[in-house]
């Protein structure tokens, strides 16, 4: 789980006023996604895989 | 005999139609609905009494004088407040728009409005969309009509309270991980997430661009068809928009399910209130019953729905709200910000390795799709919590149990329709969800008017005032 100082660090790099009360919640969903991340190691082949991604009409026209 | 208000699109259009019921009567009805029951609902953020009252005037002329313009003429429509409507208030249920009134109008009310359709107001909603609660700390948080101690899911929560409480005929929402399907779950109606660019997201304030999608929620299958009927089309402002046929959803809704192959993925079983599994298996006993040759899936592939979903969608959502989270943070409720800043600690591989993920999905759906007609789970796993003191976590919480369900259909973009099973012994309703293939719309409506006629909710909900 990310440290809520590097959590707070990081945030205040980008500009972000930082509520320590956000820390908090804001840690909570980092740890799902850390605990959710763990699914992709069933799948080692995955790095092959397109990523699914917007291209957007405006290149394409321009190409 | 069911209060006018109660009746859906499709049983009041012959009445409007064969001058039998006047428009006046019917608005002035979902009107007082709405002043009696929205003190204690709070589905409404603006209410249009005014200009829906001289609308519904306007039509019953027109019906009078023979010019009948189809099944949503004088109908009453709620719109989610984050679709942008001109010249009328369009909040996102966020401090940040409080005031923003728009100079256009989202081409999907636009069409919905130029085929008779009647606003009636702007509906309350999780902020900016991210939640699941239907908790708002602006506007107040909306109440389940079902037991009004309860939450009515989100984040198009006004949208599905509104129908429960009979406060309009239909409704819009929007779905990134489940906002219509989650709603129409815990309220106990039909939510539909169509196919990823059938209808325009253009002049929808956005949540996440590649998980958006708009679409209707409405009591009965036949309404949902009806309104996608109008809301679907080719729109080139959408850069996402389809340009596919929109065929006539609402022919053929009784086709019937007999013979059709339905799969259920392993992963759709696990993890459920006991009482939403009971009621699960018992719809499931019933389709089969109807005709439908049920088969057991395994689909690997659904794990990784979670991290890609929230990679996705707090990532998106953080850099649609990069500028303003940095110079009015204190304008966002606890639970978003914490939503965007966790989408800013996420890193362009996680991103693109959730996207990767995604990919792998999209082919298993694909697969699964060669063996069956349509995927069937429930819509969440839960009914609708009490609403608890601390709203951040609680939705943090809820969005943790239900993205997991809700999200595989957008993260494929596959259509997935959430339809009532019942209720459970807390009286509070459970629904299961059909998906299917794309632009398989009209199909998942033939089975949802199928579902609709063996009357899930065993008793009316105008017994819940």
């Amino acid at each position: 789980m990310m440290e809520e100082k590097s959590i707070k660090k990081l945030l205040e790099l980008q500009g972000f006023p930082v509520d320590e009360t956000d820390i908090l919640y804001t840690q909570g969903i980092l740890a799902i996604v850390k605990q959710a991340q763990t699914s992709l190691t069933d799948f080692p082949d995955l790095y092959k895989e397109k990523p699914i991604i917007v291209v957007d009409k405006e290149v394409l026209a321009n190409d | 005999m069911t209060d006018i208000a109660f009746l859906t699109a499709t049983e009041l259009a012959p009445l409007l139609q064969t001058k039998q019921l006047s428009p006046v009567e019917l608005m002035k009805q979902v009107l007082e609905r709405i002043e009696k029951m929205d003190p204690s609902i709070n589905a409404y953020i603006t209410t249009l009494n005014e200009s829906a009252g001289k609308q519904a005037q306007e039509a019953e002329t027109a019906i009078m004088q023979g010019e009948y313009k189809g099944l949503l003429h004088g109908i009453p429509i709620g719109i989610k407040d984050n679709y942008q409507t001109k010249g009328i208030r369009t909040t996102g249920g966020s401090k940040l728009f409080r005031d923003f009134i728009p100079e256009q109008t989202a081409p999907s009310v636009d069409k919905l409005q130029a085929a008779g359709g009647i606003i009636i107001g702007k509906l309350n909603m999780n902020e900016l969309g991210a939640g699941s609660t239907g908790t708002n700390q602006l506007f107040g948080t909306t109440k389940n009509p079902w037991n009004t101690e309860h939450m009515p899911g989100g984040s198009s929560g006004g949208s599905g309270a509104a129908l429960a409480a009979g406060m309009a005929t239909l409704t819009t929402g929007t779905d990134t991980w489940g906002s219509n399907r989650i709603p129409a779950a815990m309220s106990g109606v039909y939510g539909l997430k169509p196919t990823y660019g059938l209808i325009s997201t253009y002049g929808i304030l956005p949540t996440a661009w590649s998980l958006d999608h708009a679409g209707p929620l409405a009591r009965s299958a036949s309404d949902i068809a009806l309104m996608l009927q109008y809301m679907a089309g080719y729109d080139p402002n959408d850069p996402a928009s389809l340009k596919a046929a929109v065929p006539d959803y609402t022919a053929d809704l009784n086709k019937g399910i007999n013979g059709i192959k339905i799969g259920i993925p392993t992963y759709y079983r696990e993890g459920l209130e006991p009482e939403v599994e009971k009621l699960f298996n018992k719809a499931v006993s019933t389709l089969q019953t109807m005709g439908v040759e049920i088969k057991e899936l395994v689909i690997p592939e659904l794990s990784m729905s979670t991290f890609s979903g929230f990679v996705i969608s707090a990532g998106e959502a953080a850099a649609a709200n990069y500028e303003p989270l940095q110079m009015q943070s204190a304008a966002y409720a606890q639970d978003t910000r914490a939503l965007l800043l966790s989408g800013t600690l996420t890193s362009a591989t996680q991103y693109m390795k959730a996207q990767q993920a995604r990919r792998k999905l999209v082919k298993a759906f694909q697969k699964a799709f060669d063996e069956v007609d349509i995927i069937l789970g429930p819509t969440i796993p839960i009914t609708a919590p009490a609403i608890g003191k601390n709203w951040a976590e609680q939705n943090l919480g809820v969005t943790a149990r239900c993205l997991p369900f809700a999200v595989p259909a957008n993260l494929t973009g596959i259509p997935s329709l959430s339809v009532p099973i019942g209720l459970c012994s807390n009286g509070l309703p459970a629904a299961m969800q059909f998906m299917g293939r794309h632009l398989s719309e009209k199909q998942l409506l033939q089975i949802g008017a199928a579902w609709e006629s063996t009357k899930p909710l065993s008793y009316m909900m105008d017994e819940t005032d």
